[in-house]
């Protein structure tokens, strides 16, 4: 397994999942991007803060080896 | 979209310049590796991608920093906010409110969870119903205000969605018929007012603020204060607040005091703040908020208003970050134009500078007034000489003209006057006219002007061209000088010049007037 190939393999993904596209990799498992609104939180300290929007990867495996 | 299996292998296949066929094949090596991997209890790395582990049956993928910041670069420069205005134990509006969609894969979220979780929200509800209820109440006093003196509406308004709007905010406890009622509100039939039963609404909306010396009003202040108020006594404080009934309190010009709202937020030396504000909640003033609330629009609005509490709160108080942002943009459209403007204003110097100086150059303008520096300046270039040189004998009027010396030993021999010239003047320079000072550029050379100053045209250090020079110019019918000057550097130099002027500025206009004699450079100096 080259490492150009594992590269090209993480790009594809990547792009996909920078365009909001479900990825399934047949073997391995479901690549998806959801997305967290920004909201407030309070820290331990009391303060309260706004965390900003963000899009968290996630993987539902479907790993069969 | 879901990028399925094939399209993925497609898109593989395109990216690494392989066949379909070629790229899935090199896809089950790379899973058959992975296999080994987590087989011998190993993570499998795909750099600048993320690491896959195994972790019991199912394989767990963290993404690299590379990715994550990748996907999330449209928030990229994005740091938390601190929120001011909230004092350290105070709750904000919302915690941790993020969006879940329909097809999450963390569809372990139980609803039942969160529904219990509801009541835990209640002082946070409270605390933003308040709010909100303050809000609506200030925007009902502009409102009245403007609208005073207009006709009140006796048509009964439909309840809105107060109940699904504030479902959220308010306590499961808070009974359906209660909810109904606020709801309902200004419903004036009498089957409306028997199910509310409640005070009937008016179309005063400041009356809901009152505690009506009626019943009705009483219970429903009660019920309401169950639900919001902290204290029990609250409530009562309301009820023993005057009435004004359906009436409106107060005459158009009026707006209504705080008194008669009863509430005792106006009074500073209440204890708790909080029950000052118990008066508000009571199901009158609700369905009357509800009312205001219709007016406001749909359901949407609704919650961007509360969402607009934290932020009102937040603007009060100087928000470092975002006030920041619109500053910085604001400094940024200030800086613009106020560069735009210097860099202008120095364009427009420099033109004019340079324009300026090439119309000196070209002699264009009058420099007249700048030639006493250009004379000072032509006088230190004059190499050394004249003051090593003869304090030549230019006594006035009555020695000759010592324009030449030929003896270079005697440059410092001063001549005397009444020594005879022996000078090897050319014969057509004139002998030098004694008498008063007499100026000009053409003429007889006059000894007494040799004060003043004169045109020079050149420094040779040949003799036989300087005199050559000396003689074309006097045959020009032109006042010419020729003078031996010594120089360190060049050993002598002959200065070939016209003119005898009282001033240098006589000197430059002369030269100004006869451009067609002076071509060429030219200099301004002293005669001696």
């Amino acid at each position: 397994m080259t490492k150009e190939f594992l590269k090209i393999f993480g790009i594809t993904i990547r792009d996909q999942l920078i365009m909001k596209n479900t990825v399934e990799v047949k073997g391995l498992g479901t690549f998806k991007t959801e997305h967290t609104a920004q909201y407030q939180k309070t820290l331990a300290d009391g303060r309260v803060v706004m965390l900003p929007p963000s899009d968290d990867i996630q993987f539902k495996s479907q790993f069969e080896g | 979209m879901l990028i399925d299996h094939e399209k993925f292998i497609a898109l593989l296949a395109d990216n690494a310049g392989l066949s379909v066929e070629e790229a899935e094949k090199r896809l089950s090596e790379l899973l058959s590796e992975m296999a080994d991997a987590f087989s011998e209890d190993n993570a499998y790395e795909v750099e600048g991608f993320g690491i896959f582990s195994k972790l019991g049956q199912a394989v767990h993928f963290m993404p690299s920093k590379e990715l994550e910041t990748e996907i999330n670069y449209k928030y990229a420069g994005m740091s938390p906010i601190e929120l001011p205005g909230f004092e350290q134990g105070e709750k904000p509006l919302r915690e941790a409110e993020a969006e879940e969609e329909p097809d999450s894969f963390d569809s372990e979220s139980d609803p039942d969870e969160e529904a219990a979780a509801a009541p835990a929200e209640e002082d946070t509800a409270d605390d933003v119903f308040t709010e909100f209820l303050q809000m609506q109440k200030e925007e009902d006093a502009e409102e009245e205000e403007e609208q005073a003196g207009g006709t009140e509406s006796d048509t009964p308004q439909e309840p809105s969605g107060f109940d699904e709007t504030f479902a959220g905010l308010i306590d499961d406890d808070f009974e359906q018929d209660e909810i109904d009622a606020a709801g309902r509100g200004h419903d004036l039939t009498d089957s409306g007012r028997e199910e509310a039963e409640e005070t009937p609404m008016t179309d005063d909306p400041f009356s809901i603020f009152e505690s009506s010396g009626t019943e009705d009003e009483k219970t429903a202040g009660a019920d309401a204060e169950e639900v919001f108020s902290d204290s029990p006594e609250a409530g009562a404080e309301e009820n023993s607040q005057p009435a004004e009934g359906d009436e409106r309190p107060h005459s158009s010009d009026e707006p209504p005091g705080p008194e008669e709202w009863g509430i005792d937020a106006h009074k500073e030396d209440e204890e708790d703040n909080e029950a000052a504000f118990t008066g508000l909640f009571s199901d009158s003033e609700t369905a009357g908020t509800e009312k205001q609330a219709e007016k406001k629009g749909t359901e949407d609005d609704f919650i961007p208003v509360v969402q607009n509490v934290s932020a009102k709160a937040a603007r009060q108080t100087d928000t470092p970050g975002k006030e920041e942002k619109p500053k910085k943009a604001a400094k940024k459209d200030e800086v613009n134009p106020v560069v735009s403007v210097i860099l202008y204003m120095i364009l427009i110097i420099l033109i004019t500078g340079i324009m300026g100086y090439v119309l000196v150059h070209f002699n264009m303008i009058d420099i007249s007034r700048f030639t006493k520096s250009e004379a000072s300046v032509a006088q230190t270039v004059q190499p050394q000489a004249p003051q090593t040189v003869a304090e030549q004998s230019q006594q006035p009027a009555e020695t000759p003209e010592p324009v030449l010396d030929e003896t270079a030993g005697s440059n410092a021999e001063p001549q005397t006057p009444g020594e005879p010239a022996d000078e090897p003047e050319s014969a057509a320079q004139p002998e030098p006219a004694a008498g008063p000072a007499d100026f000009g550029l053409t003429g007889a050379v006059n000894a007494a002007a040799n004060q003043g100053y004169t045109i020079v045209l050149f420094h040779l250090s040949n003799k036989n061209s300087a005199e050559r020079e000396f003689e074309t110019l006097n045959n020009n019918g032109l006042r010419a000088l020729l003078k031996e000057i010594p120089s360190a550097k060049y050993g002598v130099l002959y200065r070939v010049s016209i003119g005898q002027f009282r001033t240098a500025a006589d000197a430059a206009i002369a030269a100004g007037e006869n451009k067609n004699l002076i071509t060429g450079e030219y200099s301004i100096t002293k005669i001696n």
